[in-house]
């Protein structure tokens, strides 16, 4: 009885011994791996090899392996010192002074050096001439009548 | 069967290392389809294959009588470990090496793994003696009588077993709806 019920569940579609035989055939084809055909890999499986890799990257000294931020702000930090000190130079060698508007060369101070006419100067190149006598400011001072001036310190 | 054993060629290293690589040609593929038997896995299978003849490899201890025993019991427990593990298996179409040197369309390519998915999946269903008979026949084209020594029974058993699970996998394939022609 039990065989009959199996009989009659097994559809008139089932496939023959023979037909069951090549496919089977054509599976294990494709299904055996090509590697076996192929000498001993001496070097580690794929396995291994990838549990290796992982253990050794989860023994590294955690010292040689900083979280990024931490290295962005040790670069940010670095810039900045850098830029300060570029500053810091470039300020030194220009210790120009100002007073009452203009600008006066502490390091040029001395008259006659070549460098004083290289300098860019807040005054008009006219005021240089001694013999000017225009007015240089609404109350009609002329440049003359600066030299006698005393500034005060 | 020839069952030779690298322990017994007894010497430097490369004559262990050639006895070595000798057993691995002659009996891979039949380690392979034990494990394969075991896991219904071809990839997994195949690494079974190669973590075992690797230990085999390494292995300092006592001498190895029977190495395919020795074999078969470590790449058996390294399947148990990994199937332990439940890591997910990835199941590369087997031979896509041929098909792309054939130019077969992706359609084609999707149709066949569908198709072997299917056969893998019918094979899992089966009991493991009877898988174990279907895959030395159809993967090794070992004879039956070969199959019996390995299984320690007699050839016309086999026989026997071999028809009753050929049977077993149509009825399991038609009722997961399995169409050949596809």
């Amino acid at each position: 009885m039990k065989n009959d019920s199996n009989t009659n569940r097994i559809p008139s579609t089932m496939p023959s011994d023979e037909q069951v035989e090549s496919l089977l055939h054509e599976f294990f084809r494709l299904e055996v791996p090509t590697g076996l055909s192929q000498p001993l890999r001496r070097g580690q499986s794929p396995t291994l090899a990838i549990v290796d890799a992982l253990q050794a990257n989860q023994s590294r000294p955690e010292s040689k392996h900083q979280p990024r931020s931490v290295r962005m702000v040790a670069v940010a930090t670095s810039v900045a010192a850098m830029a300060l000190a570029l500053l810091i130079a470039i300020m030194g060698n220009n210790s120009s002074v100002v007073k009452n508007g203009t600008a006066v060369n502490g390091v040029n101070d001395a008259p006659g050096t070549s460098s004083v006419t290289d300098k860019r100067m807040l005054v008009s190149p006219e005021g240089e001439s001694r013999a000017s006598e225009r007015a240089i400011t609404p109350d009609g001072v002329t440049l003359e009548e600066t030299d006698s001036i005393d500034l005060q310190q | 069967m020839t069952n030779p054993n690298p322990e017994q060629v007894d010497g430097s290293e490369p004559t262990r290392d050639a006895a070595i690589e000798q057993f691995y040609r002659e009996h891979s593929r039949e380690l392979w389809a034990l494990f394969y038997s075991m896991c219904s896995d071809p990839e997994r299978a195949y690494d079974a294959v190669q973590e075992s003849f690797l230990r085999y490899y390494d292995y300092k201890g006592e001498p190895v009588r029977d190495l395919r025993a020795w074999l078969l019991r470590v790449g058996q427990n390294w399947l148990r470990d990994v199937s332990r593990k439940k890591s997910n298996s990835c199941h590369f179409l087997p031979g896509m090496d041929e098909f792309s040197i054939q130019r077969i369309s992706a359609e084609e390519i999707e149709s066949l793994a569908e198709k072997q998915q299917q056969v893998r999946k019918a094979l899992s269903t089966l009991n493991e003696d009877d898988r174990k008979v279907l895959v030395m026949k159809y993967s090794m084209d070992w004879s039956a009588a070969q199959i019996a020594t390995v299984m320690d029974c007699s050839p016309a058993a086999i026989d026997m077993r071999m028809s009753r699970a050929r049977r077993r996998l149509a009825e399991i394939l038609v009722e997961q709806g399995f169409d050949r022609e596809k």
